[in-house]
This record gives structure tokens, sequence and C-alpha cells, in this order.
């Protein structure tokens, strides 16, 4: 589709550090370095960057102004919705551009979640530090049960689910197995040269029911950056344009509890899709793929529902039935997503549309890619939601 | 807002609160009275019976208390009226665990705090 490019952004540039497990790096090296290659993608000054958005607030705005030897900062801003922020933050991004307070916005996310000292997987603790939505409920009503980190949270939704729609439990594999698929046309994925049989899924132990160890994403360390210009500026390096048609962010009823959401199973990108596709007179057959953020499998069978590509508690008959691997009808995170290449914030999903757009995607290139859907969620099971287009 | 709540405990009971100007019921506390925005609240003693919203069997520890009590159960008892209450499944056995089973808390004592447990409706005394 397309439009007038007045009153649109546009993605002029990506940048991605190495992903691993295991730096020396700190975050703020590898966001600077994420920022600066976005630049360089987009083939413009680093010093031209007139604003930053940072999802979470993983680092200050003035950092970047000596890094990237900014003289003229005129807009920054940080969000605070978990894995959900970073979609949203390339939103206010897009405001910004629109609106004229900023001409070329740089949004950076990612960080040493492996390597930092505060791993959501370990025995430490250490999940207490983070900063929680609603930290005085979790701190009397959760922690002291043992309900500290996110896989638990969502483990309370699955359960729900099966039970209330009486979902087939099989839909979670074949998540983990078709991310692994997608992994293996990807040299940035950690999993790339190792697939996953069903027979491996269902030895793995369960972490938390009814998550199994592979329903569970990887934690790594990696920043990845986009550009944000108007869609009306010119193109800088020779890359077909990729622009920003829409998106938005969600929050389900009491977004920051969901022991007491009296419909445990709203997500924030229940709402927010409904808007967004409605302004765009989209549905999710128009996509060509769609990168969901898949922080657990449960997570991609609930987004998949909400986007309308079945019905509630048919998710996992959609991804055995139609697929989501490679070769299917709308293939999702072709780049193998949080569970298969790295989790970067979910920032690697945008990078691996913008690729997919601009036809960069190496192995994983898909033969149609001119409209494609991006979601982040976080949280309380908060949502936000890009629609990018070539241009 | 919490001590309420954390003072029924230790005396085995479960107290929400009530707005002191409509009356409603409100769970878990809040700076406001979703109803009519009022300020100010009382305690509630609400009946501490209900069933098995949902539930999850944790495996892992992830915080030193807790790796040493790998598998727990946690469970979301629904108490009507609106009214979840997040504990422990007590009972002596995970594998009865699931929605809709009737519970009812029992209150535990342990380093000095007070908790709620759940345990199937119908088994041994409260605490």
């Amino acid at each position: 589709m397309s439009g007038p490019a007045a009153g649109r952004a546009q993605i002029t540039g990506i940048g991605e550090t190495d992903y691993v497990r295991g730096t020396a790096l700190r975050t703020e090296d590898l966001l600077l370095q994420a920022a600066l290659l976005a630049c360089a993608d987009a083939g413009v000054e680093p010093a031209s960057v007139d604003g930053v958005v940072v999802p979470n607030g993983k680092l200050a705005a003035e950092s970047f102004v000596h890094a990237l030897g900014l003289t003229d900062l005129r807009f920054h801003a940080a969000n605070a919705m978990g894995g959900a922020s970073t979609a949203a933050a390339i939103m206010i991004a897009a405001a910004a551009v629109i609106s004229g307070q900023a001409s070329r916005v740089v949004v950076a996310a990612g960080g040493t979640q492996y390597s930092g000292g505060r791993r959501l997987s370990s025995a430490d603790g250490s999940a207490a530090a983070f900063s929680w939505p609603a930290q005085d409920l979790r701190t009397h009503l959760e922690r002291p049960y043992g309900l500290t980190v996110p896989m638990q949270w969502y483990s309370l939704q699955a359960t729900r689910w099966l039970h209330e729609t009486g979902a087939d439990p099989a839909g979670l594999r074949a998540v983990a197995l078709a991310a692994r698929e997608h992994a293996r046309s990807n040299a940035r994925a950690y999993f790339r040269d190792r697939p996953l049989t069903a027979e491996q899924y269902d030895g793995a132990p369960y972490v938390v029911f009814p998550f199994r160890l592979y329903d569970i994403c990887l934690e790594s360390d990696g920043a990845a950056a986009v550009l944000v210009e108007p869609a009306t500026a010119a193109g800088h390096a020779g890359h077909r344009g990729v622009v920003l048609l829409g998106g938005g962010e969600g929050h389900a009823d009491v977004p920051d509890d969901l022991v007491s959401r009296p419909d445990m199973l709203e997500l924030g990108l229940t709402k927010v899709a409904r808007r967004v596709f409605g302004q765009l007179g989209l549905t999710v057959a128009d996509f060509d793929f769609a990168q969901v953020y898949d922080c657990f499998t449960f997570v991609v069978l609930r987004q998949l529902e909400e986007l309308g590509f079945c019905q509630r508690g048919e998710g996992s008959d959609y991804v055995l039935q139609a697929g989501i691997g490679p070769g299917s009808k709308i293939p999702v995170n072709t780049h193998g997503g949080l569970l298969a290449q790295a989790h970067i914030a979910g920032m690697n999903h945008v990078t691996e549309a913008v690729r997919q757009l601009r036809g960069d995607a190496g192995p994983a290139q898909l033969a149609r890619a001119d409209l494609g859907l991006v979601t982040s969620y976080g949280d309380m099971s908060a949502g936000s939601l890009l629609v990018l287009g070539a241009a | 807002m919490f001590t309420d709540y954390l003072d029924g405990l230790e005396r085995g009971v479960l107290v929400v609160r009530e707005c002191a100007a409509c009356g409603a019921r409100q769970w878990p506390p809040r700076t406001l009275c979703a109803d009519c925005r009022g300020r100010e609240f009382r305690p509630a003693v609400i009946a501490d019976h209900g069933v098995v919203h949902t539930f999850t069997v944790v495996h892992r520890g992830f915080d030193p208390w807790f790796a040493g009590r790998v598998p727990y159960g946690i469970v979301v008892a629904d108490l009507g009226d609106g009214i979840r209450i997040l504990g422990n499944y007590l009972g002596a056995d995970l594998g009865a665990l699931a929605c809709g089973l009737p519970v009812r808390a029992r209150y535990e004592r342990s380093g000095g705090h007070a908790f709620v447990g759940w345990v199937p409706a119908g088994t041994g005394p409260a605490r």
C-alpha cells in the first residue's frame, strides 16, 4: 500500500552489533555502537542526529551527545513498557519527526542481558532488582510466594488459556520448532546450526509449567538501532526506503496486574491491533510477514490470536495447520526471533523487517516482502505494533 | 496500603479494602477508589475460600529462598466479587492442581512473616 509521504516517517538506517552470549562490553558500548552503525547504514553523519529515544531508558540521551558528536540535541525520550517499549519507542521517534520537533532520531535498544549480572533466569534473586510496574503489588502479593519473573506471570495466563479455550498445547512446540527453522537462514542466529526436533523439545524439562525449556527465549548480549526520519527526507545510501505506515501502543485493562485483570487473557495488543488495522484498513491477510515478539512461545500464539490470524484459543491450530515457518503463507520471525536468534529487546524484529522490505535479508529473503508487521510485548502484557511498507 | 492485609494474615483472615465513601470493595490496594475516586478506605474481612482461577508449577528457583523449594505451586484463587488472591499451593499433591478446583486458605508463618496459601476445600484445619 502507498500514500502521501507527508505526515509519515521512514526508517533510513539500521545497525546491529554482534549478537553473543558473553561479552566484556557494557550496555552503553553496545547501544552507542548500534547507533553509529545505523548512521553508517543510512549514510549520514552521526553528528547530524538531533533526537534520541531509548526504550526503557537504558542509557541517558546525554551519552549519545558525546559519542555521536551531537551539537544540537532537540528531542529525547524514554518509555517504560518492558519488552513492549521497542516498537512504541519508534512511534515516539516518528511523532517527533512528523511534528517537526526533530529531523533525525536514533532509537537504540538491547544491552548485556546475558553478561550484565542480572539474568532473569538465574537463581540469585537478581530479577527482583528489575523495575516492574506497580512494584508494591509485586513486593507484597507476589514475591513472597516465589513469583518474581515474567515467565511465571505469563505461565499463569497460559494455564488459564488452556483451561478457558481448550487450546492445544502442541502449538507451543510448533512455535519453538519454527523459530529454529528460520534461524537456519540467519547468520546472526545463536541457534543457526542447532535445529530442534520434536523429541528434543518434548524431552526438555518444564521450567515453569506449562513452559518447557525451549518455550523460553534466549538471554543475549547485543544491541540494535534504527534511524527515523520524515518520509519526505531524501534517501541517503541507495537503500529501498521503508515507510512507517502506522503503529501504536496498547495497554490491557488493569495494565499493571495480571492477577486482578478481569479478563486475564487480554493483551495490550488486543486494543492497539484493532485500532491500527482499523485506521489503515488492513487485516493480517494483507501482510507478507510478521515479526512477533517471542519472549515465550505462548506469547506468540496469543499475539497471533489477538492480531486476527485466528480466534482466541485457535493459535495452536493456526501454527499447526497454516504454519509460521519458512515457506508458510505469512512467515513469522524470519530471523529466528528471541527464541533462536537473540534477545535484543525486539529491536532485532524491527531490523529484520527493514531488511526484508529492502530486499536485503540474505538467505531468509522472502519472494514477496512489501508490507510487514512488527510487534513488541512486555511487562504485564503491554503491547505495541508497527506497520512497515516498502516505499 | 497493605498493612491491614498483612495484619490479617497474622490473624488468619483475609482483609481487603472497602471505600469509605461508596462501599465498593477494592483489591489490590490502590490510591483511589475506581468507582467514586474516594481516597479513604476501611478494612473488610472476606470469606477465604474460592476456586483456582489459574496456577503454575515452578521447577526452577529464581531466588535463593525458593531454589531449595522447587517444585512448588502458585495458585491464583478467585474469591468472587472480582477479588483474586495469589498464594502457594499447600495441598499434598501438585498433580491435583487444576483450574476450577475449590480451595480454601491456609495461613502459615515463616521467617517472622505471615503468608496465605491454598489447599483443596475440605482438607485440614486453617492453620
